[in-house]
C-alpha cells in the first residue's frame, strides 16, 4: 500500500506501482552499499524500468539503457531547456547544451571545430606533460589525496591551459565549481555562483578581444553561426558551459576509477605489463563508473513503457544505470576489461552527446599510462574511506592513496 | 520500377561494401533502415566510431563514399550534414554521412566505401 500522504504528492496519471522513492541528491541506497553505481543498481531490482520518484519535486526515472537510448535523442518529446532537479526556473542558458534542434547544431559545430579528433590528438603532448607535472609533485612523498591533487588538478589544468585561463586562478576556479555542484548549495546560491562564473568568463573574452592569443578563448571569438560572429551573450554562455563541463566530470570519473584501481593489485600489474589494454580499461571505467544523471524536460505528452509522461514534467536518464544495466552488460558489478560487446552511455547519446568525449577519453588514457608507469604499485591508505555524493554529477572525494617511496 | 518489382518483398537491397582495410563484402540492407544501421547489421562494425552520436547527424564519424550513379539517386545533402562533412579532409563529391542515408529498393547494388577515420 502506498502511504496516502505520499500518494497525494504524486500526479494522478502516475500509477501506484510506478511510484518508488529515489532521492536525486542523497539516495540512502548509496550509503547502504558504499558504492554509487552499485547503490543505484539496486533500482534495477526494486523499481520498474520507468518509475516516478516523489522526491526533489517529483520526476520520472529511466533505469534501462535501451529506453534511455530512445529518450535522449528524442528532441520531439524531450527538451534540454531545463536540466536541473528539482526543476528551477533560471534564465541562464548554456549553449549548446540547453538548446534544442534546429538551432542547436550551429552552436555545437562551433565547439566541434575545436574538439574534433584531429584537434584532440594534437593536444596529446601537453596533456602528457601535465600528467607528469602533477605526478612529479606527489611521487616522492609516497602518498596523496588523489581526488584533488590529481583527479581534479589534471583536467582542470589541461582545460585552463586549453582555454588560456591564467593558472594562478586554479584554486578560485575549483572553489566556484565545488560551490556549483555541492548538493547543499541552495537554488538561490546556485544562481549567484552562475553569475560569478558568467562574470569570470566574460573577463577573459574581453581581454582576448583586445589582445588575441593562441588559445580557445581567442578562437571562439573568431567563430561564426549562420555566417555572423557570436554575440557577447552567446560567448559567455558557451564559456559557462565549458567551465562546468570541463572541470568536474573528468575529475570525478578519474577519482572513481583510481579508487577502484587502488584496490585491484592484479589489474595494476596487468596495466603495467600491457599498457596496450589501457583504452579498454578506460571504456570499462566509463561503463562501471558513469557519473552523470541526465534530466530532460518533457515537452509533449508521451508514453514510455507504460508511463504517461506529461508536458512540463521532468524525466531523468541516470547514466550510471545504463552502464549497470544487467540486460545489456551481464554481471555489471564486475570490472571486466575484456568484456565483449560492452555498452554505456557515459557521454549520453544523440545530438547532445558530450562534445568533449574524445578529450575526456584521451585524458583518462594518458593519466592511467603515466601513473602505472611511474607508480606501478599503490593502494588506499588503511582506515580511510572516500566520501561519495550523487546529483547531476556524482563525486568521490577524500581518496587517500599510498605507494612505496622511491629511493 | 521494373527492377524494384523484380527484387520484390522477399529480397532486400544488396550493397557492395569496401572496408577501410580494402576488404570487400556484400551486405543485405533492410528498406527504411539507415545506411549506417544496415552496415552495422551487416557486420561492418568499423562504421560505428567509439565517439558516435548514435546516428543523429551530430558527430560526423560515419562518413562513407558512395558510387557516382547511386549518389545521384540519393536525396540531396542537407545543410547540417554538409557542415559535418566539411570536417573531413577526405571529403569527395560523393561523400555522405551514412546515418543520413535511408535504404530504398533503388539503392540495390550501391557501392559504399568506408571513409578513413577522421
Amino acid at each position: 500500500m502506498i502511504d496516502p500522504e505520499l500518494r497525494k504528492q504524486v500526479p494522478a496519471h502516475v500509477r501506484d506501482d510506478q511510484i518508488v522513492m529515489y532521492d536525486y541528491v542523497s539516495d540512502p541506497r548509496i550509503a547502504k552499499v558504499g558504492d554509487v553505481q552499485l547503490g543505484m543498481h539496486l533500482l534495477h531490482e526494486e523499481a520498474p524500468d520507468v518509475f516516478y520518484s516523489p522526491c526533489n519535486g517529483g520526476f520520472w526515472v529511466v533505469t534501462r539503457l535501451d529506453i534511455m537510448s530512445k529518450i535522449l535523442p528524442d528532441t520531439d518529446h524531450f527538451s534540454n531547456k531545463e536540466l536541473v532537479i528539482p526543476r528551477i526556473v533560471s534564465d541562464a542558458v548554456m549553449i549548446p547544451l540547453n538548446l534544442d534542434p534546429p538551432e542547436h547544431l550551429q552552436y555545437r559545430m562551433v565547439l566541434m571545430r575545436h574538439f574534433d579528433p584531429k584537434s584532440i590528438r594534437a593536444m596529446e603532448p601537453f596533456i602528457r606533460a601535465w600528467a607528469n607535472k602533477l605526478i612529479d609533485k606527489v611521487i616522492a612523498q609516497g602518498h596523496c589525496e588523489f581526488a584533488e591533487e590529481i583527479g581534479a588538478a589534471f583536467p582542470v589544468s589541461v582545460f585552463m591551459e586549453l582555454m588560456g585561463y591564467p593558472l594562478d586562478q586554479f584554486e578560485e576556479f575549483r572553489r566556484i565549481v565545488h560551490a556549483f555542484f555541492a548538493p547543499e548549495t541552495t537554488p538561490e546560491e546556485r544562481v549567484k555562483v552562475q553569475t560569478k562564473i558568467l562574470e569570470t568568463v566574460a573577463v577573459y573574452f574581453d581581454e582576448r578581444r583586445k589582445e588575441p592569443r593562441d588559445d580557445l578563448v581567442s578562437k571562439l571569438l573568431q567563430e561564426k553561426v549562420w555566417d555572423r560572429p557570436l554575440t557577447t551573450d552567446e560567448l559567455n554562455s558557451i564559456g559557462f558551459l565549458l567551465f562546468l563541463a570541463g572541470l568536474d566530470t573528468v575529475a570525478n570519473t578519474l577519482s572513481f576509477t583510481f579508487n577502484y584501481l587502488a584496490q585491484d593489485q592484479k589489474m595494476q600489474e596487468r596495466l603495467g605489463a600491457h599498457p596496450e589494454i589501457i583504452p579498454s580499461f578506460v571504456e570499462e571505467a566509463l561503463r562501471r563508473f558513469s557519473i552523470v544523471q541526465q534530466p530532460r524536460l518533457v515537452k509533449a505528452d508521451v508514453e514510455i513503457n507504460g508511463a504517461q509522461m506529461k508536458a512540463g514534467e521532468m524525466v531523468v536518464c541516470s547514466l550510471p544505470l545504463a552502464g549497470m544495466d544487467d540486460h545489456r552488460n551481464p554481471m555489471p558489478e564486475v570490472f571486466d576489461v575484456d568484456r565483449k560487446d560492452r555498452a554505456h552511455l557515459a557521454f549520453s547519446v544523440g545530438p547532445h552527446t558530450c562534445v568533449g568525449n574524445q578529450l575526456a577519453r584521451l585524458e583518462m588514457r594518458i593519466l592511467t599510462e603515466e601513473w602505472v608507469r611511474r607508480i606501478p604499485h599503490f593502494w588506499r591508505k588503511a582506515g580511510t574511506e572516500p566520501e561519495r555524493r550523487i546529483g547531476g554529477v556524482a563525486a568521490l572525494s577524500k581518496l587517500f592513496l599510498e605507494w612505496p617511496k622511491p629511493n | 520500377m521494373a527492377e524494384a518489382e523484380l527484387t520484390g518483398f522477399a529480397n532486400m537491397p544488396i550493397l557492395e561494401v569496401t572496408t577501410r582495410s580494402g576488404d570487400r563484402c556484400s551486405v543485405e540492407a533492410a528498406e527504411g533502415a539507415t545506411l549506417k544501421q544496415a552496415l552495422m547489421d551487416g557486420g561492418v562494425s568499423e562504421i560505428l566510431a567509439l565517439t558516435s552520436c548514435g546516428g543523429y547527424c551530430s558527430c560526423g564519424t560515419c562518413h562513407v563514399f558512395v558510387d557516382e550513379m547511386s549518389f545521384s539517386r540519393l536525396p540531396p545533402v542537407k545543410a547540417d550534414e554538409d557542415a559535418l562533412l566539411d570536417f573531413h579532409d577526405s571529403r569527395t563529391p560523393f561523400s555522405r554521412l551514412s546515418c543520413q542515408v535511408k535504404i530504398t529498393k533503388e539503392l540495390h547494388g550501391m557501392h559504399v566505401t568506408i571513409a578513413p577515420v577522421l
